[in-house]
C-alpha cells in the first residue's frame, strides 16, 4: 500500500509486533529502511488513563527505535512527524 | 387469486394428510389427534420450567356433535406425577380453546391428555412428548468444558513442601498468626476470612492501610498459572510473600519473618522442611511462603449445583437435571451462548487464567494509575522471587518458561486477571478495585460496556451485550448456582 500511495503516511501506535525486547522485527526493518519518510512514531489516548501511559511509551519507543540507524530512528521518532504536519500547516 | 391459490394448497395438504378416511380439519395448525367423533389440533411450544399456554381446536365428524367443553392435563408416567399447576382453560369460540397455566417442571416422557365433553359424551384423547432439557449438542459440549468438579488435587514443583501434611499443618498456623506481621495485629486472614469464602467482602483490602485493590478469594488458588490481580507473581509462594512484605498489608520484613519462624514454630519449620530454621533470613522468609501455599493447596471449593446439573446433563440424567432451575438454566446458555462469557471464563475453573482490558477504570486515586498486567510484568520479571531466581525448587526450570517468555505490551497497560467464577455469588464485591457492588452491577456492565473505553491492540473480545431485564436476571441466577450453598 506504501508503495501504491504515495501520501500514506502510518504512525505505529497500532502495532507493538514491530519490535521485541528492543529489537526490530526484520520485516518491519525492511519496510522502515524502504519507507523512511512515511512512519511516525504516535500512541493513543483514548481514555483519561492512557495519558499516563506515554511517558512508558516513549521509553518503550526510544528502545527500538535505538537499534536503527540514527538518521532513520530520528526520522521516525520526530522528523516525519514534523515534516507532515508542518507540511499541513502551510497555507 | 392470490387467497384462491392459498386455499387450494391448504385443501391439497388437508386431503393429503387425512386421506378420505377425514372428515374435518379443525381449525388450527398443529399436533392432530383422532378419535371415532372427532379431529383435534393443538399448539404449543412447551419448555422445562416454564408457563406455557396451549392453543386447542377440535371439529366433529359427520353424524357427531361439537364437544363444549375441555379439560387439559399432563402425567410423567415414568415419574407418576402429574404438573405443580392446575391450568386454566377457556373457550373462544365453538370448538377453540386456549389452556393457560400450563408448566412441565422437568424434562422427560410426559403424557398429555385431552378429555372433550358435549351431547354425544366425552372422548379422550392423548399425546406423548419428550421434552429435553433444551441444549443443542454445540451449547451441551460448551457446559461439559466446565467440569468435572474438583479437580484433582497436583503437587507445585517450585516447592519442595507442596503437599507435605507437615507443611500444610504449619502453612495453616502461619496462615493465622498475626505476629508475622510488622504491626503483630494482621493476619493472612484479616483479608483472606474462612467464613467469607476466603476475602474480606471490602472494595479494597485493608491491613495496616488500604491498598489498591480487591482482596480476592484464595479458594482454588492451587490452579492458577499467574497470581494476582496483575500477574506480579508466578507461583503461589512467591505472592504469599508479597502482602508479608507490602507496607500497606501485614508491613513485615524478611528478618521480621524469620525471627517469628525461629522463635515461635522452630518445631514445626523443622518437622516440615528436615531441617533447623537456620538458614538465612530471606532463605527463611521463602520458606514461609512455601508452607503458606502448601496450606493454600489444599482450599478447594465445594460442589455446586452447577457442578450437579452439569454431570447429570453429561450421564442424561434428567431427574437430576429437573433440581436445576430454569432461571439458572437460562442464564447458562447465555453465559455459552449470546454474552460468550465462557471464552475468558473458561474451563472447569471458569477462567482461561490469563488477563484482559474490560473497560474498567483503573485510576487507584485521582491522578493515579494502576496499571494493571503492564506493571506487573515488570514486576514479576524483577523479582529475585520469581520462577527463574534461585527459590525456584523445580531444577529443570520448567515451571519458568512462562515468566521467561513473557513481555509487557502496550495492550496490557489496565488488564486484570479474568477471575475464577467459582463461589462468585459470595465474594462480593467485584472487579479489580471492588467498584462494582454486586453479581447484578457486573452484568449490567458487559451488558452496556463502553466499547470506546477499551483498547484497539489485537482483537476485539468483548462487545457490549445489550441485555433484557429477564436475561440479565436469569445470568445472574447462573452465577448464584457457582456458589456451593455451603462453601467455605
Amino acid at each position: 500500500m506504501l508503495r501504491k500511495h504515495r501520501n500514506l503516511w502510518c504512525d505505529l501506535a497500532f502495532r507493538t509486533d514491530h519490535a521485541t525486547s528492543g529489537k526490530v522485527d526484520a520485516g518491519w526493518r525492511a519496510a522502515f529502511v524502504e519507507f523512511p519518510d512515511r512512519f511516525m512514531v504516535g500512541t493513543d489516548s483514548f481514555t483519561p488513563e492512557r495519558w499516563h501511559y506515554i511517558g512508558e511509551h516513549a521509553d518503550w519507543s526510544r528502545a527500538w527505535l535505538a537499534d536503527l540507524p540514527r538518521d532513520l530512528a530520528e526520522r521516525i521518532a520526530w522528523k516525519n512527524g514534523e515534516s507532515l504536519f508542518g507540511s499541513f500547516s502551510q497555507p | 387469486m392470490e387467497k384462491r391459490r392459498v386455499a387450494v394448497r391448504l385443501l391439497l395438504a388437508a386431503l393429503a394428510f387425512f386421506g378420505s378416511a377425514q372428515a374435518c380439519v379443525p381449525p388450527l395448525e398443529g399436533t392432530r389427534l383422532e378419535s371415532k367423533t372427532l379431529v383435534l389440533s393443538f399448539s404449543a411450544s412447551p419448555s422445562v420450567g416454564e408457563f406455557f399456554t396451549m392453543e386447542v381446536a377440535a371439529c366433529a365428524k359427520p353424524g357427531h356433535a361439537l364437544p363444549d367443553e375441555l379439560k387439559v392435563d399432563a402425567q410423567m408416567p415414568e415419574h407418576r406425577h402429574g404438573m405443580n399447576y392446575v391450568p386454566v382453560v377457556k373457550r373462544l369460540a365453538p370448538g377453540r380453546w386456549r389452556a393457560e397455566g400450563l408448566m412441565f417442571h422437568m424434562p422427560g416422557k410426559w403424557q398429555m391428555s385431552f378429555e372433550l365433553r358435549g351431547k354425544g359424551g366425552a372422548e379422550r384423547l392423548s399425546h406423548s412428548l419428550q421434552l429435553s432439557e433444551g441444549f443443542s449438542k454445540e451449547e451441551t459440549a460448551k457446559i461439559a468444558l466446565h467440569g468435572p468438579w474438583p479437580p484433582r488435587p497436583r503437587k507445585d514443583p517450585s516447592n519442595r513442601v507442596s503437599g507435605k501434611p507437615e507443611a500444610i499443618a504449619l502453612g495453616e498456623k502461619l496462615f493465622f498468626e498475626p505476629s508475622l506481621s510488622g504491626s503483630g495485629s494482621v493476619l493472612c486472614a484479616t483479608c483472606h476470612a474462612p467464613f467469607r469464602a476466603f476475602q474480606d467482602g471490602r472494595p479494597r483490602a485493608v491491613g495496616v492501610a488500604q491498598a489498591d485493590r480487591n482482596t480476592p478469594s484464595v479458594l482454588d488458588v492451587a490452579f492458577s498459572r499467574w497470581y494476582g490481580w496483575d500477574g506480579a507473581h508466578d507461583s503461589l509462594w512467591s505472592q504469599s510473600l508479597r502482602p508479608l512484605l507490602d507496607a500497606r498489608e501485614m508491613n513485615a520484613s524478611a528478618e521480621h519473618v524469620a525471627h517469628a519462624l525461629r522463635t515461635l514454630f522452630g518445631r514445626e519449620y523443622e518437622k516440615a522442611f528436615d531441617r533447623k530454621p537456620s538458614g538465612s533470613d530471606e532463605a527463611l522468609l521463602v520458606d514461609a511462603g512455601k508452607a503458606l501455599a502448601a496450606f493454600q493447596e489444599t482450599l478447594v471449593s465445594a460442589r455446586t449445583p452447577f457442578d450437579d446439573f452439569r454431570d447429570a446433563l453429561m450421564r442424561e440424567d434428567r431427574d437430576a437435571m429437573g433440581k436445576y432451575s430454569p432461571a439458572a438454566r437460562r442464564g447458562l446458555r447465555i453465559f455459552v451462548g449470546k454474552g460468550n462469557c465462557a471464552l475468558c471464563h473458561f474451563g472447569p475453573h471458569f477462567t482461561n487464567g490469563e488477563f484482559a482490558d474490560t473497560g474498567v477504570r483503573f485510576f487507584a486515586a485521582p491522578g493515579r494509575v494502576d496499571a494493571g498486567r503492564h506493571a506487573g510484568i515488570k514486576r514479576l520479571k524483577d523479582s529475585r522471587f520469581n520462577l527463574l531466581g534461585r527459590y525456584n525448587d523445580d531444577a529443570q526450570r520448567a515451571s519458568a518458561t512462562g515468566t521467561r517468555h513473557v513481555e509487557a505490551q502496550h495492550r496490557n497497560f489496565g488488564e486484570w486477571r479474568v477471575p475464577s467464577l467459582r463461589n462468585v455469588a459470595r465474594t462480593a464485591p467485584y472487579m479489580h478495585d471492588g467498584s462494582l457492588a454486586t453479581l447484578r452491577e457486573v452484568v449490567m456492565h458487559y451488558s452496556q460496556l463502553d466499547e470506546e473505553r477499551l483498547h484497539a491492540d489485537g482483537e476485539q473480545i468483548l462487545k457490549r451485550l445489550q441485555l433484557s431485564a429477564d436475561e440479565i436476571d436469569n445470568l445472574v441466577e447462573f452465577l448464584k448456582t457457582l456458589s456451593a450453598p455451603d462453601a467455605r
